[in-house]
């Protein structure tokens, strides 16, 4: 049995399901055994959350047991979770406090600075010292003026301009980029099935 | 039988997948093997974590929140087959390296990826548990908090984030700026390529991380891929130019194809 080997294996557990997938994307024969393989995945992706959990409370309990920079925020951390996780089978009122009135409003703060990122890359764009940057900027002031409210004031030609960039070049260049993307998933597909692509299976 | 409607799409999947094939045996067998182009962003990878080295900083890495189980898996593998010889470099100088794993059935293949290239590198004694940390399962919030953290923290001197990302490019590059992180950033997700030649240094635009992926192990047939992919951009090319001159003289041939 030694033609047994552990990444053949894992390899062909990739394969058949990728086979059978495709197969029923084309043919439509294999759908209750796909419904099936995707199920599998579902189930087999809580199992990981599981392996996930003990990760989480192995690296925070061993911050606290050496007394690691920072330990009092795994407190907060352990606290939080086991907290939560209680109150969502003793106290369900208070689970839906915390996910609601808590988590939202701690998530949408942390969403503002995807905001603020966003807003200020502008500025970061026109200190890089690249070629492609410059294009960047134009593209970005003239979606600026194409968006605002009082373009025609400042000159009419704003609004058609603006529309002939999003609709020729720009829709154009993003799909160019897509059937790029779409041909470089192909390659690495066939590099998988291939065995030739290990990446995925660690080490 | 092919489902109708499906028939074309399936006769010119074959023929993309026949043509990658072809490229990568002719590659495999030294018939022809490409010359690939160098990459920026590739060969920036052993002086940024040289530089690391001589800061006696940490390098942070990040395959955003990808995981290998949903539709952005190629592009996650992608990025997990460089992110292998970035943790070899890494583990040959003994610069730590840290990584937020957000899909609990990653943690094993990052845990062992991570392991394996300072096993690789030489110094598997400089390996931690800590340096792959879980985050919470599909929490992109948590991500891009622990993330911010840590880039803020402990200023890595290499910041690089690989494979398909979302809302956490802005948080990580956008932190890995005000830190002043060297950044080598690369997705094939259409609305980042703008932040990744904003942000990044070494950037991987579209699908340069396919081809990243494939040139960073140097084996003949992943870079027969590369080849493969340019015969299947040609095929595109030439299917653009007559759809669209039979489309200008009205003719029907090519909606009788897709309705196939």
């Amino acid at each position: 049995m030694s033609w047994i080997r552990r990444r053949e294996i894992c390899i062909l557990l990739y394969v058949i399901p990728a086979a059978i997938i495709l197969i029923n994307h084309f043919s439509g024969s294999l759908g209750p055994v796909t419904s099936e393989i995707i199920l599998w995945a579902s189930t087999l992706a809580t199992f990981a959350i599981l392996l996930g959990v003990i990760s989480l409370f192995q690296h925070h309990l061993t911050v606290l047991a050496r007394q690691r920079r920072g330990w009092p925020y795994s407190i907060i951390l352990l606290a939080s979770f086991l907290t939560t996780f209680a109150f969502n089978y003793i106290y369900p009122t208070a689970y839906d406090f915390i996910i609601n009135r808590l988590l939202a409003s701690l998530q949408m703060a942390l969403l503002a600075y995807v905001g603020f990122y966003s807003y200020t890359l502008f500025f970061r764009a026109s200190g890089t010292k690249n070629p492609y940057v410059l294009v960047l900027l134009v593209a970005i002031l003239l979606g600026l003026f194409y968006n605002l409210p009082m373009r025609d004031v400042i000159w009419t030609g704003w609004g058609p301009l603006g529309k002939w960039v999003n609709d020729v070049p720009n829709t154009g260049g993003m799909n160019a980029l897509l059937i790029g993307v779409g041909i470089g998933t192909l390659a690495l597909f066939i590099r998988t099935i291939l065995g030739y692509e290990e990446a995925y299976l660690g080490g | 039988m092919i489902l109708p409607g499906k028939r074309f799409e399936f006769i010119l999947f074959l023929v993309l997948l026949g043509l990658l094939y072809i490229a990568i045996e002719l590659s495999r067998r030294g018939i022809r093997v490409p010359k690939i182009r160098e990459f920026a962003a590739l060969q920036a990878i052993p002086e940024a974590i040289g530089r690391a080295a001589e800061l006696n900083r940490p390098v942070h890495i990040s395959t955003g929140i990808g995981g290998l189980s949903d539709e952005w898996a190629p592009m996650t593998i992608a990025a997990m087959a460089i992110l292998r010889s970035v943790v070899e470099y890494c583990g040959k100088l003994g610069v730590p390296v840290k990584y937020f794993c957000i899909r609990a059935h990653m943690l094993p293949a990052m845990q062992d990826l991570v392991r394996g290239g300072y096993v690789r590198g030489g110094r598997p004694e400089r390996y931690s548990e800590d340096m792959v940390e879980f985050v919470g399962d599909g929490q992109q919030r948590a991500l891009m908090a622990a993330m911010m953290g840590y880039i803020s923290r402990e200023k890595p001197a290499v910041n690089i984030l690989l494979g398909a990302t979302f809302y956490e490019t802005y948080i990580s590059l956008g932190c890995g700026a005000v830190q002043g992180c060297l950044q080598i950033a690369g997705t094939p997700r259409l609305y980042y390529q703008g932040i990744l030649v904003a942000l990044a240094d070494y950037p991987l635009i579209g699908q340069e991380l396919y081809a990243a992926a494939a040139k960073v192990s140097g084996n003949p047939p992943d870079l027969g891929s590369i080849a493969g992919q340019d015969y299947n951009t040609v095929v595109c090319l030439i299917l653009i130019v007559v759809t669209t001159i039979l489309a200008t003289v009205g003719s029907k041939l090519w909606s009788m194809l897709l309705s196939w």
